[in-house]
């Protein structure tokens, strides 16, 4: 009995340093966000206020201290988090107007060639890529992308958005001029209209409807849905995944080399990769990756699939560790009876 | 030379050239330990354990492992964790068993401090132990680095700048450790040879030293009783095993050591299995890159209250900078608790509760640790219950100071005059 109270003091205070040194000290490195939400309007929003909020806390503590230059910092960043509340609220309360339902697949096809085959292929439409990746990627920085599966992995809103203003859908605002105006202007351009209707919003619903209705109907593999979203910019070497096209190019327009994603299922938790893409400005403040939009069952897999490269044997893993327990378990137990015999002879 | 007669069995023919029976009696057949033990006295032959697991994995892990700045990341995160059959399973086993062995260090020299163990002809024990821990540290340090992860690079960048303030040849030595002006190849392949060859070495000469040291004065017991170990061991070999206060290391001691070494296995493997990241830093997954400074960077659990001690000191006293009296306080900690038999002005071997002032002075040491280590890992600029980290790790830092230097002699001191 007294050997217990020993034990329980030793694993009290194992478990006191665990908890310190693990959830509390993470909780501390890595400050918790909003989970990651799969509506993009309310995500994009959502996010937008809390930076708001951030930064007029900050205007508080920078007052507080009183320096000249840091209030006048903070004054600005305050700004900045208005403006972009502002823009994104406009910007989605414009989206939402867009009648996805009444789109027209048939239509959309005749506005897709009228807009979109100039840079896009869609290879499930029988459209073939003008260019080669490599040519892609020399004019545009990332070859665009081929639209086949478009219509499955990406949310409806979410491509009538950026079909409208790709540089806030991809949330690339803070890299591009927003306005197409300025010299920094994104290679893909908003949508003028195809002239196959009078109403925009009504053009962008049939394209939606077109690429929906080309996606294929039966599931993607894993690496089928990361290869369609991320290997444009990503290699993942440990499968042999490179990325096309001319690599100088694709740094140049990242301003890096976008990291190899072999082992970011270690490195980054499965939290914070569902997370980051799903609104990459949340978690990495100014990065030049856009978010891609998604759904959640494409996430899932494209996750998945890091999963299947990264942490390869997590079954197997998970499977010897329970027959080993198992062992000493039993181990253990004879351990006991055996101790039990020698010791009968010494108390 | 011994008169050698015709074998009667092979046992008989060791015997005579080995002298087998005599030295079994020696290590372990008439190796006497007191019966009045509790489970804490398993940690010895759980940590030897410990250290046949991570030797064993090791020599394993180096059939693959490509000592290289190049080819090190790859070699372990793909060939090993990936490619070879029960790759990870044997990296798993050698991170889990480094980390896990700092727990049982702990728990170990908590022990013997707890008991009084290190008074009264036990000071070599002590000091062989402590000895070992600092061996391991290095061991461990070297080791960190050679997955060349991020971590493992910018914990060898900060870690190897520390000897940067030795006073006047500072950075001649740190070169000479790095192999180069910045932490790079060269580097890697020294401190590959270090974690593979010298130290191990080292650690098992002092692991030898440690078995030798308890060989005389024995292992002290629950109470703090000192034990008659060749009248008792006399009772014991005459038949009389319960009236006598020892057992023989074999089997007595070992059957009880057997089975907490089979349920510490099996938390052991839960750990390799389901829950490493702990030994195992997520940012150490991603490779060395010596262009992009890790936004936080920290050591392995076990060294975080010494280096909560490292950067405790924030302000300039006089000529010296914080930053050399942070490293004379994180170098006094490393070797801080080989004084404690002789900061211990007492000559009391007792547990720590029967002795009041003592048995404060303990706990308040060991919530000071962990205090530690778990500041040692904030990022000094965030706040806790609103108190800057900064300040909370100076005055942690100072509590252990004078834990150390101060609160024992005198405790021990007004302890004597009691008495």
């Amino acid at each position: 009995m007294k050997e217990l109270k020993t034990l329980l003091i030793v694993i009290f205070f194992t478990l006191f340093l665990y908890w310190g040194i693990e959830p509390f000290a993470h909780s501390k490195l890595n400050p918790p966000v909003e989970p990651a939400n799969y509506d993009f309007a309310a995500e994009d929003i959502a996010l937008a206020k809390t930076n708001l909020e951030k930064a007029n806390a900050n205007l508080e503590k920078a007052k507080k201290v009183g320096l000249d230059d840091m209030v006048k910092n903070a004054q600005n960043e305050v700004e900045i988090a208005k403006t972009s509340l502002d823009r994104y609220s406009s910007f989605w309360s414009d989206i939402n107007a867009i009648d996805l339902k009444a789109g027209d697949a048939t239509n959309g096809e005749l506005a897709f060639q009228a807009s979109c085959m100039g840079c896009h292929s869609l290879k499930a439409g029988g459209y073939e890529p003008l260019v080669s990746e490599a040519e892609g990627s020399e004019m545009y920085g990332v070859n665009p992308p081929d639209l086949s599966s478009a219509g499955k992995i990406y949310d409806d809103k979410f491509l009538a958005a950026l079909i409208k203003n790709p540089v806030m859908a991809l949330k690339v605002d803070h890299k591009f001029d927003f306005e197409y105006a300025g010299e920094a202007i994104h290679p893909m351009t908003p949508f003028y209209g195809a002239g196959t209707k009078d109403d925009l919003n009504a053009e962008i619903a049939d394209i939606v409807a077109y690429l929906k209705a080309v996606a294929p109907k039966e599931e993607l593999s894993t690496k089928a849905v990361f290869m369609d979203a991320c290997s444009r910019c990503h290699d993942v070497k440990y499968d042999e995944v490179y990325v096309g096209g001319n690599r100088e190019k694709l740094n140049e327009y990242m301003g890096m080399t976008p990291p190899d994603l072999s082992m970011y299922i270690r490195s980054r938790s499965n939290e914070y990769l569902h997370n980051f893409i799903n609104d990459t400005q949340k978690m990495l403040v100014g990065t030049s990756m856009p978010r891609v939009g998604l759904t959640k069952e494409a996430e899932d897999k494209v996750i998945a699939y890091m999963e299947s490269v990264g942490d390869s044997k997590k079954d197997e893993r998970e499977k010897i560790s329970i027959y080993v327990m198992i062992y000493f378990v039993i181990l253990a137990v004879f351990a006991g009876l055996w101790k039990r015999k020698i010791w009968s002879k010494l108390h | 030379m011994a008169h050698i007669k015709k074998a009667t069995s092979l046992g008989d023919w060791f015997e005579q050239r080995l002298a087998v029976k005599k030295v079994w009696n020696v290590l372990a057949g008439e190796y006497w330990i007191p019966k009045n033990i509790s489970f804490l006295w398993a940690m010895g032959v759980i940590l030897l354990t410990l250290f046949i697991l991570l030797l064993v994995s090791g020599l394993m892990l180096m059939c693959y492992y490509k000592p290289d700045a190049l080819l090190a990341f790859d070699s372990v995160n793909k060939t090993i964790m990936q490619e070879v059959e029960y790759g990870w399973l044997w990296r798993n086993i050698h991170a889990v068993a480094a980390s896990v062995t700092f727990l049982i260090i702990y728990i170990h020299t908590l022990t013997g401090i707890y008991y009084r163990s290190y008074k009264n002809g036990r000071e070599m024990i002590w000091l062989s132990g402590i000895l070992l821990m600092v061996l391991y540290s290095a061991e461990a340090f070297s080791g960190y680095m050679l997955p060349w992860g991020q971590m493992s690079y910018w914990a060898a960048q900060v870690i190897t700048q520390l000897f940067g303030g030795i006073p006047f040849i500072g950075d001649a030595v740190v070169e000479w450790i790095r192999g180069d002006y910045a932490v790079s190849d060269p580097t890697l392949t020294r401190f590959f040879m270090l974690h593979v060859c010298l130290l191990p070495l080292l650690i098992i000469v002092a692991i030898v030293l440690h078995f030798y040291t308890l060989r005389v004065p024995h292992v002290n017991n629950l109470t703090g009783e000192e034990i008659d170990f060749d009248l008792e061991g006399e009772k014991y070999l005459q038949g009389d095993t319960k009236g006598s206060k020892v057992i023989p290391f074999w089997p007595g001691f070992l059957a009880k050591d057997f089975y907490y070494v089979a349920i510490f296995m099996v938390f052991f493997f839960y750990l390799v299995g389901f829950n490493y990241n702990f030994a195992m830093d997520p940012i150490n997954f991603d490779p060395a890159n010596s262009l992009k400074t890790p936004a936080h960077i920290y050591p392995e659990w076990y060294f975080l209250w010494e280096y909560e001690i490292l950067r405790g000191f924030f302000f300039d006293v006089g000529p010296l900078k914080a930053a050399d009296i942070g490293l004379i306080g994180f170098a006094f900690s490393l070797v801080s608790l080989a004084f404690i038999p002789w900061l211990d002005r007492n000559n009391v071997v007792a547990p720590a509760h029967e002795s009041k002032g003592f048995f404060i002075w303990f706990w308040v040491l060991v919530v000071n640790m962990i205090l530690l280590s778990i500041f040692g890992k904030l990022p000094v600029d965030g706040t806790v219950l609103g108190i800057s980290n900064t300040y909370i790790g100076f005055v942690l830092t100072m509590i252990y100071m004078l834990e150390i230097l101060v609160v024992l002699p005198a405790v021990t001191i007004a302890e004597r005059k009691r008495r």
